[in-house]
């Protein structure tokens, strides 16, 4: 992999990646991720401290890498170069707390029964607010009392030599901090659906994908974490197991952050890439003999679906839409928004919430259009920051295509 | 839901001949994967369509049919007329007509001619008549009025030069993009603010231009209630880029493309045909590079509209080689870097003319004149023969090319 600071010669100032940047077109305090990456990046020298602190407004989506039409690596160029910040002024108790949701997750989980109303009131998440700098109006999920691996132990392995029947059936689920601590049920429907599939889902040993200490800056607890998973996940990989995960951004992180961010090298992180896949692009392109037309009930229902900012930079298109367009009935309407906003912990920041609350804008306001049945969303951060601030219901589209399949009621539609 | 019968299709590159090839056969109900490395150049023009072809392209170095030629005339007038109502029913108004030009101003003051314009942007038959003005936008950089009226050739006597126009509120902390003032003009409560702050200033002036940021996809009500609300007549002038004429015409053909169910995947670059069928001379669809690794997406056939030299649709190495960059087709070029350019360094130039060379099945061919591949297909300014910077006919190719070629794939 090319250092991403490397690609910044690459740029024409063709400006495509400013026009589509959303944090730009929502603050005038973010001067836009050409001018802070590839503009800036000749002023940054190794040795020297950062000439400006502007590039912390970037929220990270990755627009502006996808859209770029010369190979510069925008986004990864202005994530090392927020890190540097970090390295130089360090980072608050609050985004050391943020960015570890594996351990939040396995603290206040037990005590799920009292923490959750007492997140709901108002003076608490005021004193949060004025303690942690954590804004009183960012949504939060509600942790809970059960884990999905507690839930779900007969589908435990340490390795791939722990799986009796053939390697052609068997997945491995990279749940991530999200189906493990904080939404258990989406992670067993999953592998419920996957099971009903004909396949043998598994649980490899895994932990945070280190996404948010990434985006936090905090690059040495992430590679610590990312070598973890490696370890783990690529001898699954090596033995044509497939890595499926419905989280897109940790299934991003596997893919690409760990090598193209972190700097991560060798034969495990390129092996657990190249086997790790979004469980709709698994769908589409890997397995695409699973779904057969019949087995799809009808679903009369008027869908807004909205692709996150990080499955988008998996370079796979809408592979979702692909699937749930076979459903009968299903009217899909596709999000014109390049990004919900709250990407990943950037939202719940005091100094970032009306920033993230303005990106949301065009988005609330197509919902509000619209007026979908569901809003649907693979990634947990923007379903519960959409949910939060339309008051609507967002689900997983692997909760639709359950739903197709027999395997559960969706709730909230007209059905 | 894509129809038993009709083919699988992919596109290669999301610009003007992409987006529109797409929609054209999403419409017709084929099932269309449209792939494209970044997001297509539209942002970088004008979002006129230049029609006016000449006879005969330029021989690089055999004598070339030029590609609205090989595409036919009927292609090129049905290719505009799916355009033109595709805009329509966007609401991004388009005027003018294949027979005739209609002009725009430049931000260097000439008149410049095309077929079809956004009405926002034709020049006003009141700029000779009336007390006629062109101003920029204060914090605006992309913009500088004075290249019009100083640098004039648009007949008549010069417009005046204003001051910069204000923006209500606060000064921004940052330079604004065309992208940043077009989105504020959509907000309703600060155009009201706005024209109070205006009204004096232009006091006197019958007809106004000003850069081309009224508004990303409403620019029509905006440039009514301003004028309205002004008491004179406006028009828009194109801007450095991002350019929002350019952007609304992107957003249109995105917009339109994605209803009709097209499979938009933005950011993975083309790697080439699909594995172990080389024999067949079929490209069976293509593989591309994704953030985890190659995947094949195959198709019946498969659209190349990658763009020309300066677009990424062909590459070229240091030793002077040219070839189309995805499937290795060959392209129509001179042998030595020598004979590339012209004497003079502002051109013109002979590698613009390079391209893919296509039959009128826009199908590219070998250098033996046979196909290259049975289901591959190419339009656009990956074609051979025409400068496209220079020529006057640039979206004409886009369009009646992408349309012969869906024309093909789909009978």
């Amino acid at each position: 992999m090319i250092p991403p600071g490397l690609t910044a010669d690459l740029c024409l100032k063709c400006n495509i990646c400013t026009a589509s940047c959303p944090v730009a077109a929502a603050t005038d305090l973010f001067p836009g991720p050409k001018a802070v990456g590839p503009q800036a990046e000749r002023f940054r020298h190794p040795k020297l401290p950062s000439p400006d602190a502007s590039v912390s407004w970037c929220s990270g989506c990755g627009t502006c890498t996808r859209v770029c039409p010369h190979g510069v690596n925008v986004a990864e160029i202005n994530i090392v170069a927020k890190a540097r910040l970090v390295q130089e002024h360090g980072a608050p108790l609050r985004d050391q707390a943020i960015s570890r949701p594996h351990w939040l997750g396995a603290l206040a989980g037990p005590f799920a029964a009292i923490a959750n109303p007492v997140l709901r009131q108002r003076w608490a998440r005021r004193a949060m607010g004025a303690v942690l700098r954590i804004h009183p109006d960012a949504p939060m999920p509600a942790f809970q009392r059960r884990t999905l691996r507690g839930r779900a132990k007969r589908h435990r392995v340490r390795s791939p030599r722990d799986i009796s029947t053939s390697p052609e059936t068997a997945v491995a689920f990279f749940h991530g901090c999200s189906a493990e601590y904080y939404e258990p049920g989406l992670g067993l429907l999953t592998l419920r659906l996957l099971e009903h599939l004909g396949l043998q889902p598994v649980i490899p040993p895994q932990t945070c994908c280190g996404l948010p200490l990434q985006s936090n800056g905090l690059f040495d607890a992430a590679r610590a974490q990312a070598r973890r998973n490696a370890r783990s996940l690529a001898p699954f990989a090596r033995a044509g197991i497939p890595i499926v995960g419905t989280s897109t951004s940790c299934t991003l992180a596997l893919k690409h952050d760990y090598r193209a961010i972190l700097g991560l090298e060798g034969p495990d992180f390129d092996e657990m890439a190249a086997g790790t896949y979004d469980i709709f692009e698994f769908l589409v392109y890997v397995r695409p003999d699973l779904l057969h037309q019949p087995d799809l009930r009808a679903l009369p229902l008027r869908v807004l679906y909205h692709p996150p900012c990080q499955l988008r930079s998996h370079f796979i298109g809408t592979p979702a839409v692909q699937i749930l367009s076979r459903i009968p009935g299903l009217e899909v309407v596709l999000s014109e928004a390049e990004c919900c906003g709250v990407a990943g912990t950037y939202g719940l920041k005091s100094e970032k919430f009306p920033v993230a609350r303005g990106v949301a804008d065009s988005l609330l306001a197509q919902i509000e259009q619209v007026q979908p049945d569901l809003v649907l969303t693979d990634s947990e951060t923007c379903r519960w920051w959409l949910a939060g601030l339309s008051g609507d219901r967002l689900v997983h589209p692997i909760e639709v295509l359950a739903a197709s399949l027999g395997l559960v009621a969706l709730p909230g539609g007209r059905n | 839901m894509p129809g038993p019968t009709m083919p699988d299709l992919v596109v290669i590159g999301a610009g003007l001949t992409g987006l529109f090839a797409s929609y054209l056969a999403a419409a017709k109900g084929a099932r269309v994967t449209l792939i494209s490395f970044g997001r297509g150049g539209l942002s970088l023009s004008h979002g006129c369509i230049d029609a006016r072809y000449p006879t005969a392209a330029r021989s690089i170095p055999e004598a070339l049919p030029h590609p609205i030629a090989l595409a036919g005339a009927d292609a090129l007038r049905a290719g505009c007329a799916q355009l033109n109502n595709l805009l329509s029913a966007a609401g991004v108004g388009y005027v003018g007509s294949l027979d005739d030009s209609v002009e725009t101003l430049t931000p260097l003051g000439g008149r410049r001619p095309t077929q079809f314009a956004p009405e926002s942007l034709v020049i006003p038959t009141q700029l000779l008549d009336g007390r006629a003005a062109i101003a920029g936008i204060l914090g605006f950089r992309d913009f500088m009025p004075a290249l019009a009226t100083r640098g004039w050739q648009g007949g008549g006597t010069a417009p005046a030069c204003l001051d910069d126009l204000p923006w209500p509120g606060a000064p921004p902390r940052r330079d604004l993009y065309a992208t940043d003032l077009a989105r504020r003009f959509e907000s309703r409560q600060q155009l009201a603010s706005l024209c109070d702050l205006w009204r004096p200033l232009v006091a006197g002036i019958d007809c106004l231009g000003i850069p081309a940021v009224l508004g990303l996809m409403d620019h029509v009500r905006v440039k009514a209630e301003l004028e309205s609300s002004l008491g004179l007549r406006l028009f828009e002038i194109p801007t450095l880029p991002p350019s929002v004429p350019g952007l609304r015409l992107e957003t249109a053909l995105r917009r339109a493309a994605l209803a009709a169910g097209v499979t938009l995947i933005e950011g993975a670059r083309a790697l080439g045909r699909l594995e172990g069928n080389r024999a067949k001379r079929r490209a069976l669809g293509v593989r591309v590079e994704t953030a985890g690794g190659t995947r094949a997406i195959s198709a019946d056939k498969t659209l190349l509209a990658s763009g020309g030299i300066l677009n990424g649709g062909l590459h070229t190495d240091h030793a002077g080689s040219v070839i189309e960059a995805t499937f290795g087709a060959p392209v129509a070029a001179h042998a030595t870097r020598a004979a590339w350019v012209g004497p003079a360094l502002s051109g013109p130039h002979e590698y613009p003319h390079f391209g893919v060379r296509v039959n009128d099945r826009m199908q590219p061919l070998d250098a033996a004149g046979e196909l290259f591949a049975e289901d591959l297909y190419a339009a656009g300014g990956l074609l051979a023969g025409v400068d496209r910077v220079r020529t006057t006919c640039r979206q004409g190719i886009d369009l009646a090319t992408a349309y012969r070629a869906i024309e093909v794939m789909l009978a």
